[in-house]
C-alpha cells in the first residue's frame, strides 16, 4: 500500500516522474474530490477518491474509450459528449458529470446560483420549429406550452418551468434549430 | 426470364445497405440514391453508383418516384428494390416502374392494391373465410355508424386508420361515451399521417399476441410460408423486439396460420415476399387460441432477418430471383426451422426521457460481434444521424439453438454495444430481456407499455452466481475515476493545443537554425 497523497493547494503540480492533478467532479448530483498521480513509467495511477486510495491502471484505447483496471476488475468506459452534457458510459449505464479544476471552483459556484429571474428555453435536440405558441410581452403560467419542435417525425412541446413574462422569442415557425440553441427567454 | 444486372435501391439506412449487400453477393451492380442529408450515409459508400435525389425532406427526395425512375433510366438499372417505407407500398409507383420497363422487386400493382389497403384486404380475407377480428369491413362514414357497429360487436373496440400503419390513427374505445373524441382523434391523425381520414372499427382482443407469417410467391403461382414471427413487444403499436419462432406457437397453429396466409396471397395473385399479420389469442391453459387476420404488408419487412436466421434463407436473394422469373427453389415441405432468433430495433431516442428523438453525431461506436450475432446497421462512428427520417440506427439480431440461449446471447451483445454522442434505447433492451415474464414468453401487445409504466429496477445486470473474492468498487466510483481520467486528459490536450500553434510557427525557424548550426 502506498502512502496517501497529500492534498495540495495547487490544482496541478509536477514533481519527479509523475504529475498530480486535483479535480472536483460533480457526478450524478454528488460532489467528489479526485486526486490523480500519474506514474509516467507504466501508465498506472494512484488515485485519491474522497481520501480513499485506489490504484488504477488506465489506457486510452482510442480517443474517448478508456480501459480501466481497478483491483484486477476490468472496465470499459466511454466518454460521451454531446452539445448539452458530458457523461461516462459504463456497463450500460450513463453517469452525467462535470469536472472542474479546484482553482476555478469559486468562480463556477458564483455562476451557478439558480435564483436568477430569467428562464431560458433551449432546444433539447436539433429539429424544426413547428409552432410558436407565445409572443414577446405575453404572460405565461407554469407548464404552459411555448414552442412545438419536431425531429424524426416526432413532435414535442417545450413548456415553461414557472410563470413569468416572455421577454424574447428568438425563432419563428419553420426555423431549423441546433441542440442547445436558445428559443425563448422568460422573466419571472 | 431475364437476369437482373443492375438494381437501383430506392431507400436509405440499414435496409438500403442490406439490399446492396445481397446484390453484391449475387454479382449485381447497385445504384444508391441520396438526399442532401445522406451524401455520406453508409448505403452511398457501399453502392457501385450513387446519385443525388434532392433536398433532405423525404417528400423532395426518397418519395420522388419521378426522379427515381429518371435515375433508373439514366443509370440503365434493370430493377428497383424499394425496401420498406417510402415508396415500397405505393402501387402507382410499382405501375410506373413496369411501364418504364424497370422491374419492381415486389408484388405487382394489382395485388398490392388488393391486399395493401386494410379495408380491401379484409374483404379479401372474408371472401375466402379467413377469420378476422369482428368489425366493419369498409371505412366508417360517420361517428353514428361507428356507434352502431360498436354496439353490434360489443365494447371495447378499436378505431384504426384504413390507409395507415405504424400505430398512427388508432384509438381504443371502452364505451359509447368515449366514441366522439376517439373518432375525431383517430380520423384527424389518419388524415395528417396518410392523407386519408378514413377509419374502421374492430373488436378489441384482450392481451393478444402479434404474430405474422412470412410468405414467398413466385411468378409460376407457387406460394410458401416461412413460419411466424412474434412481434408482440411493441411500444404504442410500434414494434421494438421481434422473434422467431413464437414462444407460444405449436405446430398445428403454425400450419393453419401459414395456410391462411398462403391462401390470401394466392387469392389476389400475389407475387414476391409479403407478410400476413394476425392477432393470436392465448387460451387459459397457455396454448394458442383463435387467430384473426389483421392486415398484409406487401413488402420486405424490417424484421425479416429473424426469419432468415431460423430458416437459413436469404429473403432478398429470393426476392431478386422471383423478380427475374425464377421459380421458388424450395417447396413448403422443404422449409426447415432451426433454433431461435431475436431482433432488437436500436433507435436514436432517449428511453429515459419520454422517448425523445436524439439526432446528432455518433462520436463513439463500439459494435458487438462474435458467435450468433448479426447486426444490420446504417451507421458508423462520425456519422450524423439526420433529423429528417425515422430514428432507427440499427437492428441487432441474436441467433442460438434455444430461446433462452438467444436471450443470453443478445444480452451479451448488448453489453458489448456502446454508442456515444446521441441517446439511444440500448439500455431498454437489457431491461426487457431480463424481465421474468419476457423470459417465460408471457408477452402480449400491451406488455411493453405496462412495463414502461413501472419504475425501472435499480440494477439491470445479471446477478453473478459466485461471489467475487476480490470485491469490486461501486460502479459510481469507477465512473468517477473514468470521468477524472477523461477530464485530465482533455485538459492536457487543450493545453497542448494552446501551446502548439506558437511552436508550429517557429518550427521552420528552429529547423532552419539547426540546419544553420550544422553547416
Amino acid at each position: 500500500m502506498m502512502e496517501p497523497l497529500p492534498l495540495s493547494d495547487e490544482s496541478s503540480s509536477t514533481s519527479g516522474a509523475g504529475t498530480t492533478t486535483t479535480l472536483e467532479i460533480e457526478i450524478e448530483g454528488a460532489q467528489r474530490l479526485l486526486q490523480l498521480r500519474t506514474d509516467l513509467v507504466d501508465g498506472s495511477y494512484d488515485v485519491l477518491l474522497d481520501g480513499q486510495l485506489i490504484h488504477a491502471e488506465a489506457r486510452m484505447i482510442r480517443p474517448g474509450i478508456l480501459s480501466l483496471l481497478v483491483n484486477g476488475h476490468a472496465y470499459r468506459c466511454l466518454l460521451d459528449e454531446s452539445a448539452e452534457e458530458t457523461s461516462v458510459q459504463l456497463e450500460g449505464r450513463r453517469y452525467l458529470f462535470r469536472a472542474e479544476d479546484l482553482r476555478s471552483l469559486s468562480t463556477r459556484r458564483k455562476k451557478h446560483s439558480p435564483t436568477g429571474g430569467i428562464q431560458t428555453i433551449k432546444a433539447p435536440m436539433p429539429g424544426r420549429i413547428i409552432r410558436v405558441l407565445v409572443g414577446a410581452g405575453e404572460h405565461v403560467v407554469a407548464q404552459q406550452a411555448l414552442v412545438a419542435i419536431e425531429a424524426m417525425k416526432m413532435q414535442n412541446e417545450l413548456k415553461a418551468s414557472r410563470a413569468g413574462k416572455v421577454i424574447e422569442v428568438r425563432i419563428e415557425a419553420g426555423a431549423t434549430v441546433r441542440a442547445g440553441e436558445t428559443l425563448v427567454r422568460i422573466e419571472s | 426470364m431475364a437476369n437482373i444486372g443492375k438494381v437501383l435501391v430506392a431507400n436509405r439506412g440499414e435496409i438500403a445497405l442490406r439490399i446492396i449487400r445481397a446484390c453484391r453477393e449475387l454479382d449485381i451492380r447497385t445504384v444508391a440514391l441520396y438526399s442532401d442529408a445522406d451524401r455520406a450515409a453508409p448505403h452511398v459508400l457501399a453502392a457501385h453508383e450513387a446519385y443525388r435525389l434532392g433536398p433532405a425532406p423525404a417528400i423532395d427526395s426518397y418519395l420522388r418516384g419521378d426522379l427515381i425512375l429518371d435515375i433508373a433510366r439514366r443509370s440503365s438499372a434493370d430493377a428497383i428494390h424499394p425496401g420498406y417505407g417510402f415508396l415500397s407500398e405505393n402501387a402507382d409507383f410499382a405501375e410506373s416502374c413496369e411501364a418504364a420497363g424497370v422491374k419492381f422487386i415486389g408484388p405487382g400493382a394489382a395485388a398490392m392494391r388488393a391486399l395493401g389497403s386494410k379495408t380491401l384486404a379484409r374483404q379479401a380475407a372474408d371472401a375466402i373465410g379467413i377469420p378476422r377480428v369482428p368489425g366493419s369491413t369498409t371505412g366508417l362514414r360517420s361517428q353514428e355508424e361507428a356507434l352502431k357497429v360498436a354496439l353490434q360487436i360489443g365494447y371495447p373496440v378499436m378505431l384504426k386508420a384504413a390507409a395507415g400503419g405504424g400505430g398512427k390513427g388508432m384509438r381504443a374505445v371502452r364505451n359509447a361515451d368515449e366514441m366522439e373524441s376517439a373518432y375525431a382523434g383517430a380520423s384527424s391523425e389518419a388524415e395528417r399521417a396518410f392523407g386519408s381520414a378514413e377509419v374502421y372499427l374492430e373488436k378489441l382482443i384482450d392481451r393478444p399476441r402479434h404474430i405474422e407469417i412470412q410468405i414467398l410467391a413466385d411468378q409460376q403461382g407457387n406460394c410458401i410460408h416461412l413460419g411466424e414471427r412474434d412481434c408482440s413487444i411493441q411500444r404504442r403499436h410500434q414494434k421494438v423486439i421481434e422473434e422467431a419462432p413464437s414462444a407460444i406457437m405449436d405446430d398445428q397453429t403454425r400450419q393453419s396460420m401459414g395456410k391462411a396466409a398462403v391462401r390470401l396471397a394466392q387469392s389476389a395473385g400475389y407475387c414476391n415476399a409479403g407478410t400476413v399479420e394476425f392477432l393470436l389469442e392465448r387460451q387459459a391453459n397457455g396454448r394458442p387460441g383463435n387467430f384473426y387476420f389483421l392486415e398484409m404488408n406487401t413488402r420486405l419487412q424490417v424484421e425479416h432477418p429473424v426469419t432468415e436466421l431460423v430458416t437459413g434463407l436469404d429473403l432478398v436473394h429470393l426476392q431478386i430471383a422471383i423478380a427475374e422469373g425464377k421459380p421458388l427453389p424450395l417447396s413448403q415441405q422443404e422449409v426447415e426451422h432451426r433454433g431461435h432468433a431475436i431482433e432488437c430495433r436500436i433507435y436514436a431516442e432517449d428511453h429515459e426521457n419520454g422517448f425523445m428523438p436524439s439526432p446528432g453525431t455518433i462520436t463513439r461506436l463500439l459494435q458487438p460481434s462474435g458467435p450468433g450475432i448479426r447486426e444490420d446497421s446504417g451507421i458508423y462512428e462520425g456519422w450524423s444521424v439526420p433529423l429528417d427520417y425515422d430514428p432507427m440506427l440499427s437492428k441487432l439480431i441474436a441467433y442460438a439453438p434455444t430461446r433462452a440461449m438467444a436471450i443470453a446471447r443478445m444480452l451479451r451483445a448488448l453489453e458489448e454495444y456502446a454508442i456515444g454522442g446521441i441517446r439511444t434505447n440500448l439500455g431498454l433492451f437489457a431491461r426487457i430481456l431480463r424481465e421474468p415474464d419476457f423470459q417465460a414468453g408471457e408477452i402480449d401487445t400491451g406488455y411493453l407499455d405496462r412495463l414502461l409504466s413501472q419504475e425501472p429496477p435499480e440494477i439491470v445486470r445479471s446477478p453473478i452466481s459466485l461471489p467475487d473474492k476480490v470485491p469490486a468498487f461501486p460502479n459510481l466510483d469507477v465512473a468517477t475515476l473514468a470521468a477524472g481520467f477523461f477530464s485530465s486528459r482533455s485538459r492536457a490536450d487543450r493545453q497542448d493545443g494552446e501551446s502548439h500553434p506558437a511552436n508550429n510557427s517557429s518550427q521552420w525557424k528552429q529547423t532552419a537554425r539547426r540546419e544553420g548550426l550544422r553547416s
